[in-house]
């Protein structure tokens, strides 16, 4: 079966990265179906794309926390054809300090930035498998790449992402099912707001303009910005007794 | 999650004073509600920063980001109904009404600015005489007070906090979200005539006869002295529609509602002192009294050159330098207008303040916000070089014989004004200062201008 060539799944469409790619969508006539914690606020983001682009936005709700909410995803995403991309953007860094002394905050890290994520794929699975051409785009963080101490949890949950996004693109391409997983740097978003220094940080709209691009181009990994590749493989070229010894960043 | 806060450099448009400091930047309006009952520092309200007065900074509080709040709600394309959230910036506004044949009933002369700053204003545009102010052509807003609550007002529902919120400079709380009435157009084009006036009296003489036009506006020499002082071009301006589009370019019939993106000029530095001296300045204004009193034939402008001239070089509010600019705008009743005008052109003539943009208009009658700007008779706005301490007493004296006029100062682009003549200028200040004391009796909301004026 064909997935619906003009269609995109966002989850987390309210993050500011994923306001910006539903808008590229839009942009493009594409019909968007969104997906979202908050439901007033992607109440808001679907009334303004709907007069902007005059495009099919659909709604539907997703925790990360919580297991169930996968299933009624998927349910409700049964009943209509299968899209023909589907991002997932949900991650929260937390607030490292708190949780890693929280047995509760530490699990909810985990669960937001890698459970949420797998929990949705394996519930679609079966439809993905089903939709040769369908591309899963997965969202992870340059923080993956190597743990930092200011904040483990977060950074495990990314790499483990990024393993689970290597099985699964290897399980996937005989199926003719892509599997894109993005390294995304510093954007400027409610999560890194006041956080970040502003010369590192890009802005949504060119964050998702490039993560477009990646995807249409059927990239496999992809560092955006493009200056983290050199800047991420010299950290990992760091050896460990090294690495262990310098100041906290 | 909590609301951060960045420290950014924040000025207003005329840059007097340019400060660091904090700013919060909400991506909805329940978060702003859960944050303003809890906040410990004062909050100043802000859209795109381009009020030219100290109204946008406050160096000794926190600032509200409202440009993420940059949803349209619903648009009704019948009636040209558009309701949106307060961040929206006229940009945005037109570039989705207008090609569908609306156009804001009323508009500053930037479209820069987010629907909310141009309530919290009341900016009035070139069609004031005919249309009023922004204020009067919004339906309905929701205003989150400082206990977090969400007061749905408009001028048939809690009336009083509309008006109050109307030219209310950002003290009764954060508009979040905004209904107004959009104006019917035919085209993207605009019937445009200049004519040009020998001097200030011919001026204000054709301004009162031409006060049937849809929008007119004057733009004076304000360097020019003796039998031409107040020499300038009266710019008339009507929506054109199909058939004066067939008769002037019979082209633009196939495609009427064409947009023009804003262009990307910039000021990248801030030019040497000389650039806008009193030399450079007289010879900017007689080229441009010479190029624009040539042509006196009706023409079509499009809506971007004729609405919005000083949005095509963005930063242009660095041409005075870094000190940056005073921008000294006045209106003042329609019996001693005439007098009190020709006083200020003279004054400011003869002691070398002059302006690249000088600007006067005729304004119709006013609306019930106590704190609006706009009343019947005529407004001049001037920018000047910030100077000293003469430059201040010359301006000082300018305001005592506006207040005693009847007159005003604008305080949305003031930064100078003595807080003694507020209460003459404003006489419902105390009114509205005590309604707006109701609402947030913690004094949460509060801005630069507030403090230099004592406003509350």
């Amino acid at each position: 079966m064909n997935p619906e060539p003009n269609a995109v799944l966002i989850i987390g469409s309210t993050s500011s990265v994923g306001q910006s790619l539903a808008a590229e969508y839009g942009r493009r006539g594409w019909r968007l179906i969104l997906a979202s914690r908050d439901r007033d606020f992607q109440a808001e983001e679907a009334a303004d794309l709907r007069i902007r682009y005059v495009v099919e936005v659909e709604e539907y709700s997703y925790n990360a926390e919580d297991p169930f909410s996968a299933k009624s995803l998927a349910n409700a995403l049964r009943t209509r054809m299968f899209p023909k991309k589907v991002f997932i953007l949900i991650g929260d860094p937390g607030n490292p300090e708190q949780d890693l002394n929280d047995a509760i905050a530490a699990i909810r890290v985990t669960q937001v930035n890698y459970v949420g994520a797998t929990a949705l794929v394996a519930e679609m699975l079966v439809q993905i498998e089903e939709h040769r051409g369908t591309q899963i785009i997965l969202i992870g963080s340059i923080a993956g790449i190597r743990g930092r101490a200011s904040n483990p949890l977060y950074c495990a949950a990314k790499a483990a992402l990024e393993v689970f996004a290597q099985g699964l693109r290897q399980r996937l391409y005989r199926r003719g099912v892509g599997v894109l997983l993005v390294r995304l740097g510093y954007v400027d978003s409610r999560m890194s707001y006041g956080l970040t220094a502003p010369f590192l940080t890009l802005s949504p709209g060119k964050a998702a303009r490039q993560i477009i691009h990646a995807a249409e181009a059927g990239r496999d990994v992809v560092f955006i910005p493009n200056w983290w590749l050199p800047a991420m493989l010299t950290l990992r070229l760091i050896p460990e007794w090294l690495w262990k010894r310098l100041p906290p960043f | 999650m909590n609301l951060r806060s960045r420290v950014e450099t924040l000025y207003p448009w005329a840059l007097r004073p340019t400060i660091r400091a904090p700013v919060y930047r909400p991506d909805t309006s329940r978060e702003i509600a859960a944050f303003l009952p809890s906040a410990q520092v004062e909050i100043t309200p802000r859209g795109a920063g381009t009020a030219y007065g100290d109204i946008c900074v406050n160096p000794c509080g926190s600032h509200l980001s409202l440009l993420r709040l940059d949803k349209f709600l619903e648009f009704d394309k019948e009636q040209g109904i558009l309701t949106c959230q307060g961040g929206v910036t006229l940009n945005e506004v037109i570039n989705l009404v207008l090609p569908q044949g609306w156009f804001p009933a009323v508009s500053p002369g930037t479209a820069q600015s987010t629907v909310g700053g141009c309530m919290a204003c009341d900016a009035h545009g070139k069609n004031h005489h005919i249309r009023g102010s922004f204020a009067m052509t919004v339906k309905g807003m929701k205003l989150l007070t400082s206990d977090g609550q969400t007061h749905e007002c408009s001028p048939e529902q809690e009336a009083d906090l509309f008006w109050a919120t109307a030219g209310g400079l950002g003290q009764t709380g954060v508009i979040t979200q905004l209904t107004i009435q959009l104006a019917k157009v035919e085209s993207s084009w605009i019937k445009t005539r200049n004519i040009p006036t020998r001097d200030l009296e011919e001026t204000l003489a054709l301004i009162d006869e031409h006060a049937d036009a849809t929008y007119s506006v004057s733009w004076i020499d304000s360097l020019a002295r003796g039998r031409h002082m107040g020499r300038g071009i009266i710019m008339l301006g009507e929506h054109a529609t199909m058939e004066d589009l067939l008769r002037q370019n019979p082209t633009l019939c196939d495609r009427p509602f064409e947009l023009r993106k804003a262009t990307s000029l910039f000021l990248p530095f801030f030019p040497p002192p000389w650039a806008s001296n009193t030399f450079a300045l007289r010879f900017f204004n007689a080229v441009y009294y010479r190029a624009h009193s040539r042509s006196s034939q009706t023409r079509l402008t499009n809506y971007r050159s004729f609405f919005y001239p000083l949005d095509s070089v963005k930063s242009w509010n660095r041409i005075y330098g870094r000190r940056g600019f005073i921008e000294y705008q006045v209106a003042v009743p329609l019996r001693n207008g005439r007098e009190i005008c020709l006083e200020i052109c003279e004054t400011l003539s003869r002691t070398g303040n002059g302006s690249f943009l000088a600007v006067i208009k005729r304004m119709g009658p006013g609306n019930p916000g106590p704190m609006s700007f706009p009343i019947e008779g005529y407004t001049l706005a001037i920018d000047m070089r910030a100077g000293w301490d003469e430059q201040a007493k010359i301006l000082d004296g300018l305001d005592r014989l506006v207040a005693e006029a009847g007159g005003r100062v604008y305080l949305v682009k003031d930064s100078r004004v003595d807080s003694r003549w507020i209460d003459t200028m404003y006489p419902r200040r105390r009114e509205w200062a005590e309604f707006v004391a109701r609402h947030d009796p913690r004094g949460l909301f509060s801005s630069n201008l507030v403090h230099r004026l004592n406003l509350r």
